[in-house]
């Protein structure tokens, strides 16, 4: 008890400091007790919400429907390159619409390349028609990173459709 | 539909550059560890290809409304050099299950259920720097335990301190060493830690865990390039009463050199005063790092076991390749 007693003390007096959450390889997250950084902070992983057709409230909070499948995601069919994006989302407000309406609350990763030469602004470019073609209520970024290509690198971003 | 059409009606509906959305909410990870050793135990010298808690696991989380996840993770310990534990009688047990566990997590906390390191073993952090060689500390000191049936707590981070309570199942068993069988939540493991920036400490202990109770401090501390970390550890063994109060404590030091290379070296000792018995443990290493996630390492390890005046002595040298996934 007197070690505990000593120990708390210690951590107490050492200051109330901000923490950050260091993010390490997944397998040596693995063997720490900071399960909520290893499954949520620092995790890469799209969130799949969970599907409230059954049960469409949790915990007193509204639960979002989502499609199963990943080509059941509600994009506006003219849409086949973020070249068309911007265009088709003027062309066709309803169509847009229901995508919103759709995407509500459900996160996506998606990406696009750039080169050291030609700067990370195409990419950005591109990056953001897409988030506007599916989330085009808005959205909220949760996280960018970047991977190495062939032939330069590859700008990530995740983010999480505004809620209706 | 012809499945060749497929790919390009996929590409038409979808832009090429969105990927990963749906129902997949897993990551696999996982390392491979294995060791080229040769190991002197005083009478005879044997070489050995060994795996060393090489594993592959699969973790995932699934939000049940804003903030709120279902989470869960199973581990798999795999046998590279020959699929084989030694653990069973048939040797087919190419897995060997690891942490296994389903909970969920949020601003509250995380509970998990199922099978885990405990809070103790889990506090050393990364003070360890052999752990799963030769020199791994539960070669020398208790509560390295994974335990079955249990139910965990931790708390969020708050202003970098964070608390975790396992309570274990007892299921029937004399965990208490009482004699008599417990039907409750009787063994008990917990943390205390505070880490922020550079510095980690924590106090842990077991409560009728593997018939130990103990106590362990930890501290860890990083400046630059040179991390070190230290502990103290007093433990009691509830089933055997010859052996009691041992007590020890561990010091670890590594450098990076710069280069890809690591240098690192740790010391630990504990001794029973009552039956005159002291084990010590020893190792020294330098890694190289060949990219992020691989590494090759050569290592040496000396672990001593003296009791009664006699001396039991390995020594172990070993060159190894590490790869995480």
């Amino acid at each position: 008890m007197k070690h505990l007693l000593i120990a708390t003390v210690c951590l107490f007096a050492s200051g109330l400091l901000n923490a950050e959450t260091n993010c390490e390889d997944a397998v040596d997250m693995a063997d720490s007790l900071d399960f909520h950084a290893m499954h949520v902070e620092c995790s890469k992983d799209p969130v799949t919400l969970y599907d409230p057709e059954s049960k469409s409230n949790f915990f007193g909070k509204t639960g979002k429907v989502v499609t199963a499948y990943a080509d059941q995601v509600k994009t506006p069919a003219a849409l086949t390159s973020t070249a068309k994006a911007a265009t088709a989302m003027s062309a066709d407000a309803a169509s847009v619409a229901e995508v919103a309406q759709s995407n509500a609350g459900v996160t996506f990763n998606i990406r696009e390349p750039f080169t050291l030469t030609g700067g990370p602004q195409s990419a950005l470019n591109g990056l953001y028609v897409q988030m506007a073609q599916y989330c085009s209520a808005g959205w909220s970024k949760k996280k960018e990173w970047v991977v190495a290509a062939e032939t330069g690198y590859l700008l990530h971003y995740q983010f999480t459709c505004a809620e209706q | 539909m012809k499945k060749a059409l497929l790919p390009l009606a996929i590409a038409a509906v979808m832009p090429m550059s969105a990927f990963a959305v749906g129902p997949i909410d897993g990551q696999i990870y996982g390392k491979i560890s294995v060791t080229l050793d040769s190991v002197d135990d005083g009478t005879d010298s044997v070489t050995e290809v060994n795996s060393n808690a090489s594993r592959i696991g699969v973790k995932g989380k699934t939000e049940l409304s804003k903030g709120l996840y279902a989470i869960y993770k199973a581990e798999f310990e795999i046998y590279v050099d020959d699929g084989d534990s030694g653990k069973t009688a048939d040797g087919h047990d190419e897995f060997e299950q690891r942490n296994i566990y389903v909970g969920l997590t949020g601003s509250a906390g995380t509970v998990i259920v199922g099978k885990h390191d405990t809070p103790a073993k889990l506090s050393q952090k990364k003070i360890d720097l052999f752990g799963d060689l030769s020199g791994d500390i539960k070669h020398t000191f208790e509560g390295e335990n994974r335990v079955s049936n249990m139910v965990m707590y931790t708390t969020p981070k708050m202003s970098g301190f964070s608390a975790s309570l396992m309570a274990v199942a007892s299921e029937g068993d004399d965990v208490d060493q009482d004699g008599n069988d417990d039907d409750g939540l009787d063994g008990l493991s917990y943390a205390l830690s505070y880490s922020v920036d550079n510095v980690y400490v924590a106090l842990s202990g077991d409560q009728d865990i593997d018939n130990q109770d103990l106590m362990r401090l930890v501290a860890q501390y990083s400046m630059g390039d040179l991390q070190v970390g230290a502990m103290y550890q007093t433990s009691e063994d509830n089933a055997d009463s010859t052996a009691k109060d041992e007590d020890g404590y561990f010091l670890s030091a590594k450098y990076k050199l710069g280069n890809g290379f690591t240098v690192k070296g740790q010391y630990g000792e504990i001794e029973d005063s009552q039956n005159q018995k002291e084990e010590e443990t020893f190792s020294l290493g330098l890694d190289y790092k060949l990219a992020k996630k691989t590494k090759i390492f050569a290592y040496y390890t000396e672990n001593t076991d003296t009791a009664s005046g006699t001396e039991a002595e390995e020594e172990v040298f070993g060159v190894g390749m590490e790869h995480k996934f």
